[in-house]
């Protein structure tokens, strides 16, 4: 058991307790402040924290509502409407650039008058998009801003402005603007990387809505192409079909064509073969000269094929000349003499009816089928006229006869390829079809047109014009100016 | 029922927009009525004449004051960035409006001329005086003090001074159709309405006491013979430049002065919102010569209770009457101490009065006025508090 020793304890001096307990209170006030700057950090990085929530929270509600759209309308007054709700800029507006010129294309605002916003506009070419280039993050405020800027901060009774770029690859598309009418001295960091985000997240939401609209327009011009293309196919797809159709019409008449002389001529010679003996010189006579023209006809609708064939792939070449235009129309004429029988063959130019360059052996095919075509036609004791004029730039000529005409319908459909008049006399005298196409073809080579001009049961004109050529000379006369300049 | 109180909020992009919607919701808490007495707290971003005009369309001229905030308080909690827009309607009470203006020139004076008016205006007993004066410009306790002087023992006085979304620089009064700075609006609650007015803080003392060596009115320019800004050099280890730019208004928002008052379990806060010359202290309200200050820090469940504490006091002066809504009047302190968490507060405020049903509108503030106890009946003019003022 312990002993109890009794204290010796004795009062210290008043003096020296005085100064313990002050020792002791000072120490108190020392931990008292190590606290409040513990507090005081706490508090800080509370505040810092709080601030960054908010930011975050404005972020997500700006993301929320712009990347709900690709309305660049609606996203240009979303933005607008997020500065002034959640980041209390009494006034603000976003501005999007013209891509090439960089001048305002398409803008929205909240809080500034029009008149404001006007002239906030104003000052773009001198303020703002210098400022624009210069920062990430621009700030202005009334207290520290140079002449020009205090004078733009109060036509726009604001205090402070920000200003922040949007870009897009480095290049400018556009900026938004925030206004107080309260002084914001200057950023921190972490407020200029929020505002940087911002900036960036409504250039992204406008670019996208950009993209979107360019995709959409590409789309809408891929669908017309791929409607006028299928237009197209369908279209070259019927013209093919009757293509094939008049080709095999086509092959169906030449094989007739072919086949009616051949027959003929077979026959002919058949019969000439095994009886020989048995027939009579005059009736011998009549087979021969039927073998004969047989013979002819064939030759010609070969050539007439030949002549089409050589057009239509282009290769019809030309031997320009000069032409005296009435004298191959005398040629005709005694060519189709014996044809024209009690029908007068005339013709009727001026004397003044200058010569042309042209094929004369072309010319002269188409006289002889024009004619030829009237004589079929014409009554007997009728008459055929050619005429011919000096005419704009060339000559004009006319075929007329006093035949039954051409119904109006008809007058362009004679020349198609195949195309026959359906009546007795084609009936009687089966011709190829071949030969105002032919003659169309030429007069077109030669630079000039035809067409029929008719009436029923008034006769008909066929009229083709021919340029003077002057420019087109016979390789013939070539040879012999070079000749007479040596 | 003698008193009726809607309340609205809005934060609309468009300012009048914002005003029409909140006044319609006013409107409509009312049953369709048009309110007699129309308040209007906002974000500094509505300070515009369109919002007023906005509001009086909607609640047929009625009078209105208010001013700016740095946050409303409506029944559901805090809402930051809004308009905040209070109607009373009263068959048996009246309201009767004035305002002051040139505030700094004259706070005191103001602060008189205010009560004459009113009370002149006034037909039936006035029972609370609410005002919202502009909080930078001049001292609360100076206009509290020319208040009093006039009706301060008849009438409780309760309010809060305008803020400006803590940037410190500029407030603004709302008046009928006007946007006034540098202003005292107030508003007379007179006849049949009951008025019970809590106000408490929750801040604790720290460190040694200073003494006052040198003060007048709201500057404080030395302490324990040391300029007063020492006081903040020393605690939070922070160089008089820093505390010069915009640092010290949000510093001692957290960690105010207080002084101990004679009867008050409370210590009486001041804030200090700018470095004067000679490192002297500019308070929002005055602190007497000679009288002791300590720094105060804030603590998150003292705080709590502080305010529940608040709810009650006013709850308690109401008697048998039936309580119909409360206007809060909040220190923007307590904002930032309580940090993400201060909507607590209001819930808890809520709560205190009754839970769900119970109306509440009110606002953020640089500095409140209200008696501080139920026993005395002048007002005085706080910092860091919370002002509950129960209607009935």
């Amino acid at each position: 058991m312990p002993r109890i020793i009794k204290s010796k304890w004795k009062p210290r001096p008043k003096k020296r307790g005085l100064n313990e307990l002050r020792k002791a209170y000072e120490e108190l006030d020392r931990t008292a402040r190590a606290l409040i700057r513990t507090d005081y950090l706490l508090h800080r990085a509370n505040e810092r924290f709080d601030q960054q929530i908010l930011q975050l929270h404005a972020l997500h509600r700006i993301g929320s509502t712009i990347n709900s759209t690709f309305d660049l309308e609606l996203i240009l007054s979303g933005i607008s409407e997020s500065m002034t709700k959640d980041l209390d800029f009494e006034k603000s507006g976003i501005v999007f650039l013209e891509k090439n010129s960089q001048k305002p294309l398409q803008s929205a605002y909240t809080g500034f008058s029009n008149t404001e916003y006007r002239l906030f506009l104003e000052g773009f070419e001198d303020l703002l998009l210098p400022a624009l280039q210069q920062e990430e993050v621009y700030l202005q405020t009334s207290a520290y801003a140079p002449a020009e800027w205090g004078r733009f901060l109060s036509t726009l009774s604001v205090s402070s402005l920000i200003l922040l770029p949007m870009r897009i690859k480095s290049r400018l598309i556009g900026f938004i603007v925030g206004a107080r009418t309260h002084v914001t001295v200057r950023l921190s960091e972490a407020e200029r990387r929020f505002y940087a985000m911002y900036a960036t997240q409504a250039s992204t939401a406008i670019e996208n809505s950009r993209l979107y609209e360019a995709l959409g327009q590409a789309n809408l011009t891929l669908e017309e192409n791929v409607q006028e293309r299928t237009k197209n196919l369908v279209e070259a797809n019927e013209r093919l079909r009757e293509l094939d159709q008049v080709k095999s019409n086509f092959i169906s008449l030449v094989s007739h064509e072919l086949r009616t002389p051949l027959t003929a001529i077979k026959g002919f010679i058949v019969t000439l073969y095994h009886y020989d003996k048995e027939i009579p010189e005059d009736k011998r006579r009549v087979y021969l000269s039927v073998l004969n023209e047989e013979t002819d006809r064939l030759t010609r609708l070969i050539n007439e094929l030949l002549d089409i064939s050589r057009i239509e792939s282009g290769r019809m070449e030309i031997q320009w000349g000069q032409v005296a235009v009435p004298e191959i129309v005398q040629r005709v004429f005694s060519t189709l003499s014996v044809k024209a029988n009690t029908v007068k063959l005339m013709k009727d130019f001026p004397s003044t009816f200058p010569s042309i360059v042209a094929d004369p052996d072309k010319l002269e095919q188409v006289l002889v089928n024009l004619v030829g075509n009237a004589l079929r036609y014409s009554p007997p004791e009728s008459s055929i006229v050619v005429t011919g004029r000096r005419h704009d730039n060339g000559v004009i000529l006319e075929v007329k006869d006093e035949g039954p005409g051409i119904a109006f319908t008809e007058q362009e459909k004679i020349f198609d390829k195949f195309y026959r008049l359906d009546n007795e006399i084609n009936r009687k005298n089966p011709g190829t079809g071949l030969g105002l196409p032919i003659c169309r073809a030429l007069i077109n080579l030669h630079g000039g047109k035809i067409w029929a001009e008719s009436e029923v049961n008034q006769g008909c004109r066929l009229i083709f014009t021919l340029p003077l050529n002057l420019d087109k000379q016979s390789e013939g006369e070539l040879l012999r100016a070079q000749e007479a300049v040596s | 029922m003698s008193l009726e109180m809607g309340i609205g909020v809005s934060s609309h992009a468009d300012v009048y927009a914002a005003g029409q919607e909140a006044a319609e919701q006013v409107v409509s808490h009312l049953a369709g009525r048009r309110p007699d007495l129309v308040l209007v707290f906002s974000s500094i971003r509505f300070a515009d004449p369109r919002l007023l005009k906005a509001i009086r369309t909607v609640t047929g001229g009625a009078p209105l004051i208010g001013c700016t905030d740095a946050g409303g308080i409506i029944t559901s909690g805090p809402k930051r960035r809004a308009v905040t827009v209070i109607g009373l309607l009263s068959k048996e009470g009246s309201f009767v409006t004035a305002v002051e203006r040139h505030l700094s020139s004259h706070s005191r004076v103001a602060g008189e001329r205010l009560a004459e008016s009113l009370t002149r205006q006034a037909s039936q007993t006035p029972q609370c005086l609410l005002v919202f004066p502009d909080g930078l410009t001049a001292s609360g306790s100076e206009v509290l003090a020319g208040l009093e002087k006039k009706i301060g023992n008849r009438v409780r006085v309760a309010g809060a001074t305008a803020a400006d979304d803590l940037y410190f620089q500029k407030t603004f009064q709302f008046y009928n159709d006007e946007i006034l700075t540098d202003s005292l609006p107030g508003a007379l609650l007179c006849g049949d309405i009951k008025v019970g007015i809590g106000v408490r803080h929750g801040w604790v003392p720290v460190g040694r006491p200073r003494r006052v060596t040198r003060s007048s009115e709201n500057v404080v320019y030395q302490l324990d013979r040391r300029p007063a800004v020492c006081i903040y050099e020393d605690f939070l280890g922070l160089k008089r430049a820093e505390l010069m730019e915009d640092t010290l208004a949000r510093v001692t928002l957290t960690y105010p002065l207080g002084t101990e008052t004679k009867g008050q379990k409370e210590y009486l806060l001041r804030d200090a919102i700018r470095v004067g010359r000679a490192g002297s202290l500019i308070c929002t309200g005055n602190v007497p010569q000679g009288s002791e200050v300590r720094l105060m820090i804030g603590g998150y469940e003292s705080a709590l209770e502080a305010a529940q504490q608040a709810a009650y006091d006013a709850a308690d002066q109401l008697g048998g009457t039936r309580l119909k809504g409360a206007l809060v009047f909040c220190s923007v302190a307590r904002q930032k101490m309580l940090g993400s968490e201060f909507q607590g507060e209001i819930d808890v405020i809520r709560d205190a009065l009754g839970g769900a049903g119970v109306r509440l509108g009110g606002f953020y503030s640089y500095g409140e006025l209200a008696p501080p106890s139920r026993k005395r009946s002048t007002s005085l003019f706080h910092n860091e508090s919370v002002v509950v003022v129960a209607l009935g």
